[in-house]
């Protein structure tokens, strides 16, 4: 069904977590929904376990060369969840109002959670 | 022999998607209804490896041209006309019928005992794993190197990953192998070890730095002990 082992993956400010499946589309998808078409479409399959960073540079991340990327090529069986970096500023949020922040992408790795305005 | 499912690491398959495109949802009748049929798992017509393997068996150009739930569906069929559920006669004309036709009734079916399954499998599962006495052939920490056979039976180990040296990272579970159980040779479950190879090793001078590809490409098939042929 997907989902049954899921591994969450710490984001920090020197390892930055990737998430993808190269040979099919492999997703939690019961915690996050149906995967986006890109996620599922061959380029992204593709580039992301070659050129992690310029694939996120595409997409409008720019990672620090010192930020260590770890790609996750997503098995049958094993299903990744990034935890994202808690951004600056954010530290007297309530967990309701952190979760507002969250977006999927950042929990498939190709984004950052903005802190608020 | 790579299929074209076996895209890590290819060029030239398209731009990049713009990151705010909308949840690919099933269109119609064909992929929510046909989800259900993927879970004839339940009833023992084919295995969820099955499944998979029948979509990654997709003759390339077919598979690069087919939608993602087009792929479902070809995988259905063929898992459905190999159970003896349906032929390809049958759904010839049936798809003959529906291009024909403007309004078209799906039929319905009640089957409490089957929903049931599927609710069952909704809220607890169908994991993968089982139980194996095998001992565990790495530990953390062990040098291992993918096996570099190239195959043209299904095979679930990604081509970019073949003859790389890796380092196991840890092992949790065993679960169903699925290059035995796709082929219908069993379930043959085996120890999953998370392997963790560098950029540097598997894309040589095109790699970008710091940076590397954990997975579970850790099947003790698929796997030596660094050093050993």
């Amino acid at each position: 069904m997907q989902g049954e082992h899921m591994v969450v993956l710490e984001n920090t400010k020197s390892v930055h977590n990737l998430v993808v499946c190269t040979l099919c589309s492999c997703y939690p998808w019961p915690v996050l929904g149906l995967p986006p078409s890109w996620y599922k479409s061959p380029a992204y399959r593709a580039r992301a376990v070659v050129e992690p960073r310029a694939l996120l540079h595409k997409l409008g991340l720019d990672l620090d060369e010192h930020v260590e990327v770890r790609v996750w090529d997503s098995s049958s069986e094993i299903r990744y969840l990034v935890l994202p970096e808690r951004p600056e500023g954010t530290e007297g949020m309530t967990e309701e109002e952190l979760a507002a922040l969250l977006t999927r992408d950042a929990m498939i790795g190709v984004a950052k959670v903005e802190a608020p305005a | 022999m790579g299929r074209a499912h076996d895209v890590g690491g290819l060029e030239g398959l398209g731009a990049r998607r713009d990151r705010a495109q909308r949840a690919d949802l099933p269109r119609d009748v064909g992929g929510a209804d046909l989800r259900n049929h993927a879970f004839d798992a339940r009833k023992g017509l084919f295995s969820v490896e099955e499944f998979r393997a029948g979509i990654e068996g997709i003759p390339a150009i077919p598979y690069l041209r087919a939608s993602y739930y087009e792929r479902w569906i070809a995988t259905c069929e063929q898992g459905l006309a190999r159970a003896g559920v349906l032929s390809e006669d049958e759904v010839d004309a049936r798809a003959m019928e529906l291009s024909h036709s403007d309004t078209v009734e799906a039929p319905r079916r009640d089957e409490p005992e089957f929903r049931e399954l599927l609710l069952d499998a909704l809220r607890c599962g169908m994991s993968p794993q089982r139980k194996t006495t095998a001992p565990r052939r790495f530990t953390a920490g062990d040098p291992v190197r993918a096996v570099g056979t190239d195959t043209t039976e299904h095979t679930r180990l990604p081509r970019y990953i073949r003859g790389k040296r890796g380092v196991a990272v840890r092992c949790d579970h065993a679960f169903v192998f699925p290059d035995s159980n796709a082929l219908g040779h069993g379930e043959n479950p085996e120890w999953c070890y998370w392997v963790r190879f560098e950029s540097g090793e598997v894309w040589g001078d095109v790699a970008e730095t710091r940076a590397g590809c954990t997975s579970m490409f850790g099947r003790a098939t698929w796997n030596r002990p660094e050093g050993e042929g």
